[in-house]
């Protein structure tokens, strides 16, 4: 017996209500979960006169913080909905056993909400490492949430960009674990950028932020003070900065790249531009003392993000490193560009490798009497520093090979440096120590018989590097220097690391950040130089191929230096290490998966002495 | 019944009004245009820019790496052409890497081989 009807019109019938079943099943799931859950929306008019919102789920957890005992602080990750365009390429690759647990399979393959992940951070707390709120982001879906700033000053805000839909959030945190939106910059209030990367908020709370991506329409755009670049379009080149406001207003655009063209042979444009440029901007740190901005380009993004398709040319990935003249804050302009050195791995073959290739991040030094900077690449696996980022062409060289510390974040390791994909790089606030995440790399990248490497946070000495000023003698241009480390007495030294899925290759932290806040006797959080914690994240771009597996880690910092796995920093549904943002409920619903690629440590105003 | 007399244009005024259409068009697609072919199209963004004395002129070149056409012997042509970009469309880049996208979604069990960058 056939329990499909015979007639056309009641099979018709039946089809029409098994896809009505289905769809209200998962409309009616995620309102299950929001059981005690306080909903409080904060709302801004947007550019375009629609609303736009951050919707706060405060758990029973965040209520009880907010009514008495110890003062918390916490992090916040800001995290993306996981949805079908993520998963499809690796579950085609994990075939069978993708096609496990169905339900919530098509659940998880909707669009749903981003969301601000409120964290409990503070250590010796019973919800420590507990969700406490996810402040949801609306009307927009579908923002991949990237970068915020690097740390988090009382009173600032916190500018957080959105990759795809090319939108930048500002959120009010002084009443945390609750936040507000301030505003929203939107796409149209930057045509002569797009793909927001990252953030340096400024002494006066308005920040700058470096939009990676081509002008919103291809042509010529004319920026602020009337400088006109032609520019190959949405996420292509050149990138742009722009200093916003608190309220997400568009203060300045100023263009990154130069009047002039710069190499054509290696800084390739699809399709082509008359100007040739490496100008797409991610990394971005001031020293506001130096009148100084230095940003360090990455990709043209849209090349990037075709996964099973890979970037079809090494050159569409930069080698370059700008600094800029800030003394008037609302007339930033390029002052340099230069090439990262090529180094003694580089060659012809596999220039995508090469030392210099994809300078994702860049770092500055913090005491007034240290001028010097430090860049990174996500495929060159290379860190250079220059020592004075305030004369006219500052000279950047190499200083440590991923290759040296690559076998201590466990299997794998040999071949550490080309395609590390490090990350996160950061000096400490007192120029004593570099901390750098790397991804690692996968198993076969470089051919069948490639063990890949794990990856991890490393913590290198630089007292000597950046105590030596401008007489710095470390280069890293031998072969035995790749992995022995540099010779020169100046370079820097592996002063502790720490492996992040160890057993894993290429299942290391992208991105990382220091707790600046420490907590007094008398109860309340102070500033402090001396971090004793860094929080890790693992998960880049799912739709490049490089995805991760969502987990958010805590990293302790000894009085010597030692990095450590924070074994007590657990996820509150496994009780395993780490928190992990695949879950099936949040605050906010069940949506399934999301994807945390940048976080944060803050507490509340009032909890905070300056 | 009431009676419509048609509108006729004035020769001025259709021929003000073509110009400014075909001046939009040109405009609009000028930078597209431009974008996409840049060797015969002038980009005219430069000089409609305002003056900058503090832009670093010229940009300086790249360190040297050696060409895909001698970094690679004959028999791996479409290495060879690696960097050859018309129009700045890596044209060998993008055959390659088509044609492993297959290769990349072969399920797990199935392959080996390179499998990222």
């Amino acid at each position: 017996m056939s329990l499909i009807p015979k007639s056309r019109w009641g099979r018709r019938s039946a089809f029409a209500l098994l896809g009505a079943a289905v769809v209200a099943g998962v409309a009616v799931l995620p309102a299950q979960a929001q059981n005690s859950i306080d909903v409080v929306r904060s709302e801004v008019t947007g550019a375009d006169d629609k609303t736009y919102w951050v919707e706060n789920n405060l758990t029973p957890e965040a209520r009880q913080q907010s009514a008495d005992g110890p003062r918390k602080e916490y992090m916040v990750v800001w995290a993306g909905d996981e949805n079908v365009a993520d998963t499809a390429v690796s579950d085609v690759r994990n075939l069978p056993g993708s096609l496990a647990d169905p339900i919530d399979k098509v659940r998880d393959a909707l669009p749903g909400p981003d969301f601000m992940a409120v964290v409990d951070a503070t250590k010796g707390s019973p919800d420590y490492g507990k969700v406490v709120n996810t402040a949801t982001v609306g009307p927009l879906v579908e923002n991949e949430p990237h970068h915020m700033q690097y740390s988090w000053r009382k009173g600032d805000k916190i500018y957080a960009g959105g990759l795809y839909s090319a939108a930048t959030y500002v959120f009010d945190v002084t009443a945390l674990p609750e936040l507000k939106l301030s505003g929203i910059s939107l796409p149209s209030q930057t045509l002569c950028g797009s793909v927001p990367d990252a953030y340096w908020v400024l002494n006066d709370g308005t920040a700058y932020g470096t939009y990676m991506g081509g002008p919103v329409a291809p042509g010529p755009c004319r920026y602020t003070h009337g400088e006109v670049r032609t520019g190959n379009g949405f996420a292509g080149s050149p990138g742009s900065v722009v200093r916003l406001g608190e309220d997400g207003e568009n203060l300045v655009e100023a263009p990154a790249a130069t009047e002039t063209p710069e190499d054509p042979t290696q800084c390739l444009n699809m399709p082509a531009l008359g100007n040739p440029t490496c100008a797409n901007p991610h990394g971005i740190q001031v020293r506001e003392d130096l009148d100084t901005m230095v940003t360090s380009d990455y990709a043209e993004p849209r090349s990037i993000i075709l996964d099973p398709v890979k970037n079809p040319s090494p050159y569409l990935r930069r080698p370059t490193v700008r600094t800029w003249d800030i003394s008037d804050l609302n007339h930033p302009k390029v002052k340099s560009v230069a090439y990262l050195p090529t180094g003694p791995r580089s060659n012809g073959q596999d220039p995508l490798r090469n030392e210099n290739r994809a300078a994702m991040e860049t770092t500055v030094t913090n005491r007034p009497e240290n001028k010097g900077a430090f860049a990174q690449t996500m495929q060159g696996g290379a860190i250079f520093y220059t020592p004075d980022i305030t004369v006219e062409n500052p000279e950047w060289r190499e200083v440590f090979d991923l290759g040296t510390v690559a076998p201590e974040f466990g299997v794998g390791g040999e071949n550490g440096g080309p395609s590390a994909n490090g990350g996160w790089l950061q000096t400490s606030p007192d120029d004593r120590t570099l901390y750098h995440a790397t991804i690692g790399r996968k198993a076969g990248t470089l051919g069948p018989d490639d063990k890949g490497t794990a990856g991890g946070v490393v913590a290198l000495d630089i007292e000597k590097l950046v105590g030596a000023g401008t007489g710095t003698t470390c280069s890293i241009d031998t072969e035995e220097e790749i992995t022995a480390g540099g010779a020169e007495p100046d370079c820097p030294t592996v002063r502790s690391s720490v492996g992040i899925n160890p057993d894993e290759t290429g299942a290391g932290p992208h991105w990382g950040a220091l707790d600046n806040l420490d907590l007094g006797e008398d109860g309340f959080y102070r500033e402090t130089d001396q971090p004793q914690r860094l929080a890790t994240a693992n998960y880049f771009v799912a739709r490049t191929g490089l995805d991760g597996d969502h987990r958010v880690c805590m990293v302790d910092i000894a009085r010597d230096g030692a990095l450590t796995l924070d074994e007590t920093f657990v996820d509150e549904d496994t009780g395993e290490t780490c928190i992990n943002f695949n879950r099936e409920n949040w605050p906010h619903g069940a949506f399934g998966n999301a994807k945390p690629h940048s976080m944060l440590f803050v507490a509340a105003d009032e909890d905070i002495k300056d | 019944m009431p009676q419509y007399r048609a509108h006729r244009p004035s020769r001025v005024g259709l021929v003000a009004g073509g110009a400014a259409l075909a001046g939009t068009a040109l405009l609009g697609l000028s930078g597209a245009a431009q974008a996409a072919t840049p060797d015969v199209v002038p980009d005219l963004g430069p000089l409609l820019s305002a003056p900058n004395d503090a832009q670093p002129t010229p940009a300086p070149q790249a360190p040297y790496v050696e060409p895909s056409y001698t970094a690679f012997d004959s028999d791996q042509p479409l290495q060879q052409l690696r960097d050859f970009a018309p129009a700045g469309v890596p044209v060998a880049g993008l055959v390659d890497v088509v044609s492993k996208a297959p290769k990349q979604i072969t399920p797990t069990v199935l392959q080996n081989g390179t499998v990222g960058e």
